[in-house]
């Protein structure tokens, strides 16, 4: 054989089997995608790691992924705490290879929100609604027990992490998990 | 043949040629010119950055809106399309452009855009001392199909997940992570092993633009009469090609960047649009009047 089509399998080989150990897993990133991202293994498959949806969007909330994701390098996704969606669909309709799509906000599930019952002021006694007055999806996706406590109704909820963003208890008591 | 190339180039070396500064007529600056235009390339990444909602650009050099245009790179494009096993239109519609572009003017994406063969080209631009005459081979061409299979197989996008050029697009547009050691260890390679050895031996975006720009319109020819064999142009070229030969992998590994046209003392080198005749056989016809 040649010696460049030794090389080119070699090569060609190794990325082979480091990217296959990767793939069993591939599906569970624990990152919190864009709005109207498509699930995650199909995500990985089809985003390009172009980073538009990061370019485009006005909360500058997505980041894009360095080396220390792995797999995800490349790829968009959110800190709520440090910058919130506020679901605009702006980088659904920017996305050039359908990894995200527009979506209705209602249809939305990036994650879901979960309160620290623990840290969260309301539930310890004092006066708090802000995670309830800021959800988009006012007084449906967070409902308060007994006109005090903030409950997460997992139905309504899309996971845009503006509770956590706005949470003046710190860290957050009331936090966006990945995956649905 | 190779080893009469290097002979010629290590004689035209040692003479002290090379310097570029001659060129045909009205090609003088064309290294001038493609040095803006990369370094513009590069910059406009950064753009959204500090000009959110231009009208002008948008994204990195995997995919980008370039006035409105949506532009996506040809490899990426087919490797999404196969780890996804599903065809977006207006993705694949998206990368039409640079494989037109590509089928008719050859490999412009490396010799004037691509960001991570402009820091090959300025690094190397420290160098005096010409680096080893490593050359083209079939390399590419192979890893681009084991690229495309591994797609296939592990349903990821193997290459674009890898590619050193989105990791150095994503770095200038979003800053660097840990990753760009892969992009600073291609440059060293380029100070201290030879000039372009990713872009000959590995780089299968090339190798897939090499494939798009076989039958181009746009070559290098070289007037053999007026050539006295001094070896500039090979010198000159960074893809190590065997200027002036019809040969495929001369054709495909050229990136119609132009500098042999302006390195050589004797105005040999021209670009040339080729006419395709209807018995098919090809007819030259300079660009540049040699006479001038
Ligand atoms: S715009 Fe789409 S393809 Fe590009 S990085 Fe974002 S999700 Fe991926
Ligand atoms: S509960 Fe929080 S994460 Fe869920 S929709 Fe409301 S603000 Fe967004
Ligand atoms: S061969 Fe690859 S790395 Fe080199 S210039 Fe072309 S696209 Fe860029
Ligand atoms: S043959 Fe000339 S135009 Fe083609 S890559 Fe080499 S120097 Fe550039």
């Amino acid at each position: 054989m040649e010696r460049g089509v030794k090389a080119a399998l070699f090569i060609g080989g190794i990325v082979a089997l480091a990217l296959g150990g990767f793939s069993g897993r591939k599906a569970k990133s624990g990152l919190i995608r864009p709005p109207g991202a498509v699930d995650e293994a199909l995500f990985l498959s089809t985003c390009l790691r172009c980073g538009q949806c990061a370019q485009v969007c006005p909360q500058k909330a997505i980041r894009i992924g360095y080396g220390d994701k792995g797999i995800s390098l490349g790829t968009p996704y959110i800190e709520p705490r440090q910058a919130a969606c506020n679901l605009c669909m702006d980088c659904a309709r920017v996305c050039p290879s359908r990894a995200l799509r527009e979506t209705a906000k209602e249809n939305v599930r990036m994650g879901l929100a979960e309160i620290n019952q623990d840290a969260c002021l309301a539930w310890q006694g004092d006066e708090c609604k802000i995670c309830y007055t800021s959800c988009p999806f006012f007084n449906r996706a967070i409902q308060l027990e007994d006109h005090k406590r903030p409950v997460v109704n997992r139905n309504v909820c899309a996971g845009c992490g503006i509770c956590e963003y706005v949470c003046i208890a710190s860290p957050a008591a009331v936090t966006v998990k990945a995956g649905r | 043949m190779r080893r009469l190339r290097d002979l010629r180039v290590r004689m035209y070396c040692q003479s002290g040629g090379g310097n570029g500064e001659s060129g045909a007529v009205g090609l003088r600056n064309l290294r001038l010119w493609r040095r803006v235009v990369q370094l513009t390339a590069a910059g406009l990444m950064t753009a959204p950055g500090w000009w959110p909602d231009n009208p002008v650009w948008l994204g990195t050099y995997i995919s980008s809106r370039f006035c409105g245009i949506a532009l996506t790179d040809p490899l990426a494009a087919l490797e999404v399309a196969i780890a996804g096993k599903a065809v977006v239109w207006p993705l694949l519609w998206s990368a039409v452009p640079l494989i037109l572009a590509a089928a008719v003017l050859g490999r412009i994406f490396c010799g004037w855009i691509c960001p991570l063969n402009t820091a090959f080209e300025i690094a190397g631009s420290f160098r005096r001392k010409p680096q080893r005459a490593l050359a083209g081979n079939w390399q590419p061409y192979w890893l681009l199909g084991g690229f495309l299979t591994a797609s296939a197989l592990i349903g990821l996008p193997v290459f674009t997940l890898i590619s050193p050029i989105g990791i150095l697009s994503r770095t200038i547009a979003f800053g660097a992570g840990f990753e760009a050691v892969f992009v600073v260890f291609l440059v060293c390679l380029e100070l201290w092993y030879s000039r372009k050895a990713w872009c000959k031996k590995v780089c299968p975006v090339g190798a897939l633009y090499g494939l798009l720009s076989r039958f181009r319109r746009c070559r290098i020819s070289l007037d053999t009469a007026r050539c006295t064999r001094c070896g500039a142009c090979y010198a000159a070229c960074g893809m190590g090609v065997d200027i002036g030969s019809p040969g495929k992998l001369a054709v495909m590994n050229c990136s119609n960047c132009g500098d042999c046209i302006a390195a050589c003392p004797e105005h040999a080198v021209s670009y040339q649009w080729i006419k395709r005749r209807k018995g098919g056989a090809a007819k030259h016809e300079p660009f540049e009047s040699h006479s001038r």
